[in-house]
């Protein structure tokens, strides 16, 4: 009875644990010698660009960062239309509308990330522009309204920027890829640091800069004619 | 991460082990067990010998003649634990049906007598490097925990932890490649690369966890160079029964439970084959700081083993399988997107994503790992005193990391997909001659090769490799009353072939390594209670892949690491010096190390931080440079009216950098601690009861290079702990019963060497309930 008991214990083990429950995960395993190619990796933000359209000549000028590798290998870079370039030229008392376009370039054809941003994960992101890089967060800004719409006043160029989307979260909130730029004081010469950062925050986005994490943090320069 | 059939599995598993505790009846228990220790090399008669009858817990010491005797026992098997100073401990089992009289030869031998046989059947080398074991109750103390925190209790063992539920073990200082792990005899190859891969092991399937102190390249492969950490199962059964055990471990921080079953036997038809199950299953929820849950920190555990044994005069054969899945969350809090994100978190009081309620779940960013062990192993008696050892083992590890984010890009396929995933095969084959005492000389010769293949199917990292290693080994003891020396010699080689892009370009170095490892020691017995082991022995180990080849963001840190193709193999010349002194109350014992090292590689802080699109990141270059670690480890034990029992340890390590002349980053700071144990033994239903308590000081670590650091160390801390336990006996049946309490006091503490101190704080207050049950479901 016992070897019984003992070999219908080990035909019921070994039955298990032999057969049934491989792991099934072994199944499109690549070869050693061939990696897979860097032209199918996961998700990556190559570009963040800038459209400044300005309002009384109707024309816009582009401004944007390249990384076209990703993190890592090599550095990216600013540009313009005419090449490298990080410094955003904007007239005195002109009204500009801003447009933020966050792109995987790697990917044929291009990726839009801020699609997502702007559509259905909206209520899952903001953009922030701060004047001052050093210090945490938003403070590098005065915040002229923490409500809908969201808008800040740049510190040192002075810069008030109004957010002019909103999210489909309850309540809803601004966003940050549409605002509106306006300087009143010329720089003078001046080029003034701007920090375009996007915070990702899941189920935590209170229309403040505190919760979540960095997606994008870059700073751009800034001139006032 | 457990399927449907696996839960199943599992449960069958959990009714197998409970059923058969229904007990036989309980023989008369009238017989006697005495016996003579003697010296296997000369024939004296070994006086002082502990004899320790494991399952009925009685101690008797061998008198001036060798001589033991124990009385009243019952029939059945019983197992003795041979314990003499400077031996290794021998296990016997021995099956009663009448009074016996045993002599037992020490400290290895053959089989002696018809009724018993020398459990101990692992080769005994290096026998001049301090092995420090946990086992019976100190193993039972640190059931339910990592494979890592439970050898924190060894002095000179730390850990490097990512929270609280993965944690990497560290033997001075020295961690990941350095410290070899062999699983039931097997090297241990998983994803060892990454400061966040714990051991994929499972320590139920362990009776005992040994830590060789020191490095020990001859025996066990050119790059254990800090020490090897063993993992043994008990040997299998070898007499007709079915036996087992069940653990089941509750713990209150992250209301976790585990619960834990052997299940073994022996066949009366068919002599000489034995079988073993086992199984563990884990789960936990948020851990809890003293003032806040950490969001995502739970764990699911789910591994199993099975082993076949067979055992007849001169022939031993063994096959092994084991599995072990395991899925983490990572406290989402950790995760941060850039070094400003950094640098606020470490500012802020409380971490982000701190809670104030409890949860079981795990969401992203997580880590979902399997290991798979199959192993065979042979071993033949080819002459008197002449042994043949061969194994071969498979092992395939997955290792699956997902962000914090799914991606958010609409052309992505499977948003389920890891964004890191590694799968690395190794197969392992090992031949060991082995010859016992010819003329006061014993020794082993030994082959060994390791076929390794790596690929990548997520985001690049660490390159598609295949690795080759080769390696031929010596070693000779020699074996007088006073005097042990010994010497052993090794050499290996090593084939690195590597896959990578740069750019759209294939990239394939080719590397070749091979170097010369040996070691000298000797044991100096002046005395039978004291003993002096001096060790010294170089080791070395090739660059790693992702020493080499690595670039990019190593998002768990948030900091970029590059590699250096250029990496030259690194060197240690390893010096280890124990004194032993041990009475039957007292003992005491330090060990004070020197490691040397030529090429050290470490991961050095860049000037710059590297600026990306999200953001300026750290960025850490791998360099080489000549460096020492040295320390001391102490533990003094002492009882007092044979009740009261006190130990103290202390763990005490320096390093220094000699290329940039300063101390070398991330080394356990100094640690003391003190326990006192009350305990008393009875003869009713309850037979031990104990109570105990413990301090644990933690320096601050101050000897850090120069601003290299994200965050100053933290401070200086203190931990009270208290446990009280039992062990009850109805009939045959024991039961083992513990209560612990961790952090008592609930101390709000970070340590240097958990990776979640820049963001939170340790873990608090925890109580551990602990019961674990041997059972006797049938023996003849």
């Amino acid at each position: 009875m016992k070897t019984t008991i003992q070999t219908i214990a080990i035909v019921a083990i070994a039955a298990l644990g032999f057969s049934a429950c491989k792991k099934d995960k072994k199944t499109e395993e690549p070869i050693v010698e061939t990696p897979i190619a860097p032209t199918d990796p996961p998700e990556v933000i190559t570009t963040l660009r800038l459209a400044l359209k300005d309002s009384a000549s109707g024309i816009t000028k582009t401004y944007a960062y390249k990384d076209p590798d990703g993190d890592g290998g090599t550095a990216g870079a600013f540009l313009n239309e005419s090449g490298t370039h990080d410094t955003l030229v904007i007239n005195a008392n002109t009204t500009y509308f801003t447009e933020v376009y966050i792109l995987d370039e790697s990917k044929n054809p291009t990726d839009s990330t801020s699609k997502v941003i702007a559509g259905e994960e909206s209520n899952e992101h903001m953009l922030f522009f701060n004047g001052n890089p050093a210090a945490t967060g938003n403070n590098g800004n005065t915040i002229v309204s923490s409500i809908v719409p969201y808008t800040v006043k740049t510190n040192g160029s002075n810069i008030v920027i109004k957010y002019l989307d909103i999210d489909n979260g309850s309540p809803q909130r601004s966003v940050g890829l549409k605002t509106r730029w306006r300087a009143t004081t010329p720089s003078g010469g001046t080029v003034y640091p701007l920090t375009v950062t996007l915070r990702h925050q899941p189920g935590a986005k209170d229309g403040t800069f505190a919760p979540g994490e960095t997606d994008i943090d870059l700073t751009f320069k800034v001139k006032i004619n | 991460m457990l399927s449907l059939c696996q839960r199943i599995a599992f449960l069958v598993l959990s009714v197998l082990i409970a059923t058969p505790l229904v007990l036989t009846a309980q023989a008369p228990c009238s017989y006697g067990l005495s016996g003579r220790v003697i010296d296997l090399d000369d024939g004296r008669e070994l006086d002082g010998t502990f004899v320790i009858l494991t399952n009925a817990d009685q101690t008797q010491i061998t008198n001036q003649h060798g001589i033991f005797k124990f009385t009243g026992l019952c029939a059945g098997s019983h197992t003795l634990l041979i314990r003499h100073v400077g031996c290794r401990d021998t296990l016997i089992g021995v099956h009663l049906k009448k009074d016996l009289k045993l002599t037992i030869r020490l400290p290895h031998s053959a089989i002696e007598l018809g009724e018993i046989d020398v459990m101990d059947k692992q080769p005994d080398m290096i026998r001049s490097q301090t092995v420090n074991e946990l086992k019976d109750a100190d193993l039972d103390r640190t059931r339910g925990q990592s494979l890592g925190e439970s050898l924190k209790l060894i002095s000179g063992v730390t850990t490097l932890n990512t929270g609280s539920t993965i944690s990497k073990p560290m033997i001075h200082g020295m961690q990941g490649y350095r410290v070899l792990i062999l699983n039931n005899g097997i090297r241990q190859e998983g994803q060892q690369w990454g400061n966040e891969h714990a051991p994929e092991i499972d320590p139920f399937i362990a009776s005992k966890l040994s830590v060789i102190k020191g490095a020990n390249a001859v025996r066990y492969g050119s790059d254990a160079m800090a020490g090897v950490i063993l993992v043994e199962p008990a040997e299998l059964p070898d007499t007709a029964s079915v036996t087992g055990e069940v653990n089941l471990v509750g713990m209150s921080n992250g209301q976790s439970g585990t619960a834990s079953g052997i299940l073994q036997g022996y066949f009366d038809q068919l002599k000489g084959l034995s079988w073993r199950a086992q199984g563990t299953y884990r789960k936990g929820g948020n851990i809890r700081t003293p003032q806040y849950y950490l969001k995502n920190t739970g764990v699911e555990e789910m591994n199993y083993s099975y082993t076949l044994g067979y055992h007849r005069k001169n022939i031993g054969l063994e096959a092994y399988y084991s599995q072990f899945n395991t899925k983490v969350g990572i406290f989402t809090g950790a995760h941060i997107g850039n070094l400003s994100d950094l640098k606020a978190a470490f500012a802020s009081a409380k971490p982000q994503d701190s809670l104030a309620s409890f949860s079981y779940d795990i969401g992203r960013p997580y880590q979902d790992v399997s290991h798979e062990l199959a192993k065979a192993k042979l071993h033949i008696h080819l002459a008197p005193r002449w042994l043949l050892n061969a194994q071969y083992a498979y092992q395939y590890n997955i290792r699956q990391e997902f962000d914090k984010t799914p991606p958010r890009s609409t052309s992505y396929v499977d948003p389920n997909k890891p964004d890191l995933d590694y799968r690395i095969t190794s197969q392992t084959a090992e031949l060991v001659l082995e010859h016992l005492n010819i003329k006061s000389f014993r020794g082993q010769f030994g082959a060994s090769y390791m076929n390794q293949k790596n690929v990548y199917l997520g985001r690049f990292f660490i390159p598609n490799f295949k690795n080759n290693t080769f390696g031929v080994f010596a070693t000779e003891r020699y074996v007088r009353q006073h005097l042990e020396l010994e010497a052993g010699l090794r050499f290996d080689q090593k084939h690195l072939q590597s896959y990578y892009y740069t750019g759209n370009v294939l990239q394939s170095p080719d590397l070749q390594f091979r170097n010369i490892s040996w070691n000298l020691g000797a044991i100096i017995k002046p005395t039978q209670t004291f003993h002096i082991f001096v060790n010294a022995g170089s080791a070395w180990r090739a660059p790693a892949p992702n020493e080499l080849y690595s670039n990019g963001l190593h998002q768990g840190l948030g900091s970029i690491e590059r590699g250096n193709p250029n990496l030259k193999t690194e060197q240690v010349y390893n010096l280890t010096v124990t004194g032993l002194y041990q009475t039957k109350n007292y003992a005491f014992e330090l060990t004070a190390y020197h490691n040397q090292f030529s090429n050290f590689i470490y991961l050095n802080p860049g000037n710059q931080p590297e600026l990306t699109i999200k953001g300026a990141y750290p960025v850490f270059n791998y360099m080489q440079a000549d460096a020492r670690i040295s320390g001391l480890d102490g533990k003094a034990s002492a009882v007092f009216f044979n009740s009261l029992e006190i130990t103290a340890k202390s763990m005490l390590l320096r390093a220094w950098n000699y290329s940039i002349d300063d101390y070398l980053v991330y080394m356990p700071a100094d640690r003391y601690s003190l326990d006192a144990k009350v305990f008393r033994r009875f003869s009713g239903v309850l037979q031990e009861a104990y109570i105990q308590g413990g301090y644990q000081y933690i320096t601050k670590q101050w000897r850090v290079p120069d601003s290299t650091d994200f965050a100053p160390p933290p401070k200086a801390y203190g931990l009270l702990s208290a446990e009280i336990g039992s062990r009850f006996r109805f009939g045959k049946q024991q039961i083992v019963i513990s209560m612990t309490a961790t952090n008592l006091l609930n101390t709000v503490y970070r340590d240097y060497l958990d990776r979640f101190r820049y963001f939170a704080d340790s873990q608090g207050r925890n109580f551990t309930l602990r019961l674990r049950v041997p059972f006797t479901a049938y023996d003849k």
